[in-house]
């Protein structure tokens, strides 16, 4: 029942690709936009706290239509990649890396948020007073206490970008090898006659991996609480 | 060359105004205040976590702070060591991992790292994480995690006062034995007269960001207006009861257990005194457990009878009278404050001037201060 036919494992292994890199890609991006909302007050910060939960609100398609035209070879961010590194992003799987950073970056931001919030700013001043720099601060005390948030976060949006169906699409097409991630290759394989045998592996095949997140966030989230207090659980 | 902090700064924060002026040298200089006074403000401006609108701060000579010359250093240049209210450890690290957090200048080191768990009898706590200890422990880990850094001057800003009257008096004999090993300057932060009264050698009073009075501890604490500042509106309403501090030196136990303690009025008869014999103490005696008495009373239970003159009388509201009473030589000792009823006073015709013997129950002398008594 689990051997997977070549175009199955394209798909899969596409999918992972492309959600891991997007995740990768927002990673910094969403630090950043978190750590601003967490700790800073500037004007404007309630426009780019909405700006961010966008993508979690808006139609997926009109996402994905938003990107053709802002990264599209002729939109204005787009043919500028294409002139000056020859960066093209519509109809390849980076394309569709940068929608699933897009949309999972919504929750990764919401959970550092928290995560940086929850942070006692009396530790970051008494870890100064010891003769710690900022960054050295910042690699010892605030990213092992914002782990938590990291990995919730993270995986929130590797799922999200594993689910990924309308803004893909509308962006970066369906091509088998180089944009059709699972949701894709499902929906293509229900549109042709007599695909619903490898529609329900693709069905089987996608819970299986969304119960492997769910669990592997559990598990991690789980032993570094427990790292992080020293508390048994 | 001996160390010191000098400080003189202004910040203004909405209508709150820090306004300070002073230097504290090696020892303890207690600052207290009431809550809100800046205290905190203060040792945070001082520590480099808040910057000054303007004004110097230097420490044994040297600018930690000072804009006409372009100097700024940030908090982690400053080597000051900060003990806050809370015990701030890093809660993923074990206690040996917090205690070793500050990358030590061997050089600058005040003692060695067993000397340090040591002295807070830590050792036994290195491999456990800050989540599996009481709040006194965490302190004391605290404490040595800021000596560990080497600082050249010590802050602490209340660090008991998240603390139960346990837990206070499990800290108050390292905080004892850090003034007595280190020559530092340690400036302690504190609303408790006790606290201060136990481990001060100087003080300073705030009020509302300003210093309204600084000196000796005794002179300074016995001051009227600086004792209603401290307790005004926790005893005796808008009629605070004053309280008489007094230097002492703890002499020899006697065979039915109680001390012998000096001080500038006599000897007195104390039992269960906080410290060792030879060690010096501060004794606080409040004015409503003084008596007094215009004939040398006999046959009373009462050991520490002594003598002295009626000085000024204070109205304490409309029922109570404070009267200052003056040892037979001013300059040997400090007046006592006592509170008597006006019935007692009128009755006993007291009036300035007339000997008069002041009686101190052994038991009130017993300074395991009870830390909560005043606040």
């Amino acid at each position: 029942m689990l051997e997977l036919t070549d175009a199955e494992w394209i798909a899969l292994v596409l999918s992972l690709k492309v959600a891991v890199t997007g995740v990768a890609v927002s990673l910094p991006f969403g630090f950043a936009i978190a750590w601003l909302l967490a700790r800073k007050t500037f004007p404007g910060k309630l426009l780019l706290d909405g700006l961010v939960h966008l993508p979690l609100v808006v139609p997926p398609v009109a996402t994905g239509y938003l990107l053709l035209v802002l990264l599209g070879v002729n939109g204005p961010l787009g043919s500028w990649l294409n002139d000056q590194f020859g960066i093209r992003l519509v109809f390849t799987w980076q394309g569709a890396a940068i929608v699933a950073a897009v949309m999972g970056f919504p929750l990764l931001v919401r959970a550092l948020r928290l995560s940086i919030e929850a942070i006692d700013v009396g530790l970051v001043q008494a870890a100064r007073t010891l003769g710690a720099s900022p960054l050295r601060v910042f690699v010892t005390i605030i990213l092992p206490l914002v782990s938590p948030g990291l990995i919730a976060g993270s995986l929130l949006a590797f799922s999200r970008a594993l689910g990924e169906f309308g803004a893909t699409i509308a962006f970066v097409g369906n091509l088998p090898g180089e944009t059709q991630t699972l949701p894709l290759a499902l929906y293509s394989a229900l549109q042709s006659p007599g695909g619903e045998e490898m529609g329900y592996r693709l069905v089987g095949l996608s819970v299986l991996l969304a119960i492997a997140t769910l669990a592997a966030s559990e598990l991690l989230g789980r032993s570094v609480r427990r790292r992080l207090t020293g508390a048994p659980q | 060359m001996t160390r010191s902090l000098a400080v003189a700064v202004k910040k203004v924060e909405g209508a709150f105004t820090l306004d300070v002026d002073f230097i504290a040298g090696e020892g303890v200089t207690g600052i207290i205040g009431r809550s809100g006074a800046g205290k905190s403000m203060l040792l945070s401006t001082i520590a480099g976590l808040q910057e000054p609108d303007e004004g110097t701060i230097h420490l044994g000579g040297a600018p930690l702070y000072d804009p006409a010359r372009n100097i700024k250093l940030a908090p982690e240049h400053r080597e000051l060591g900060m003990v806050f209210q809370e015990a701030r450890l890093f809660p993923h690290m074990t206690v040996k991992s917090n205690l070793n957090y500050a990358r030590r200048n061997t050089q600058a080191a005040l003692a060695t790292f067993d000397e340090i768990i040591d002295l807070l009898d830590i050792p036994h706590l290195l491999s456990r994480r800050p989540h599996h200890l009481s709040g006194g422990e965490k302190q004391r880990v605290a404490i040595g995690r800021a000596l560990l850094s080497a600082p050249s001057a010590l802050l602490m800003d209340e660090p008991l006062a998240s603390l139960d009257l346990a837990r206070r008096r499990e800290i108050m004999p390292f905080l004892e034995q850090l003034r007595q090993r280190f020559a530092l300057p340690i400036l302690y932060v504190s609303h408790n007269l006790d606290e201060t009264l136990r481990l001060a050698d100087h003080v300073i009073v705030m009020d509302q960001g300003s210093i309204v009075a600084s000196g000796p501890v005794e002179e300074t604490l016995s001051r009227i207006d600086v004792q209603s500042l401290i307790l005004g509106g926790t005893t005796g309403g808008s009629h605070p009861e004053p309280v008489t501090i007094m230097a002492a030196t703890i002499g020899a136990r006697a065979s039915d257990g109680l001390y012998a303690i000096d001080t500038p009025w006599g000897t007195l008869a104390a039992p269960d005194i906080a410290g060792a014999p030879g060690s010096s103490a501060r004794l606080r005696i409040r004015a409503r457990d003084i008596v007094l008495s215009t004939v040398k009373p006999t046959g009373l239970s009462i050991r520490n009878i002594i003598a002295g003159e009626v000085g000024t009388m204070t109205e304490a509201g409309s029922a109570q009278v404070d009267i200052l009473v003056r040892p037979p030589d001013p300059s040997a000792a400090p007046p006592l404050w006592a509170r008597v009823t006006r019935r007692a006073a009128t009755q006993m015709d007291l009036q300035p001037g007339q000997p008069i013997w002041a009686l101190i129950k052994a038991v009130v002398l017993a300074s395991d201060i009870d830390l909560e008594a005043l606040r």
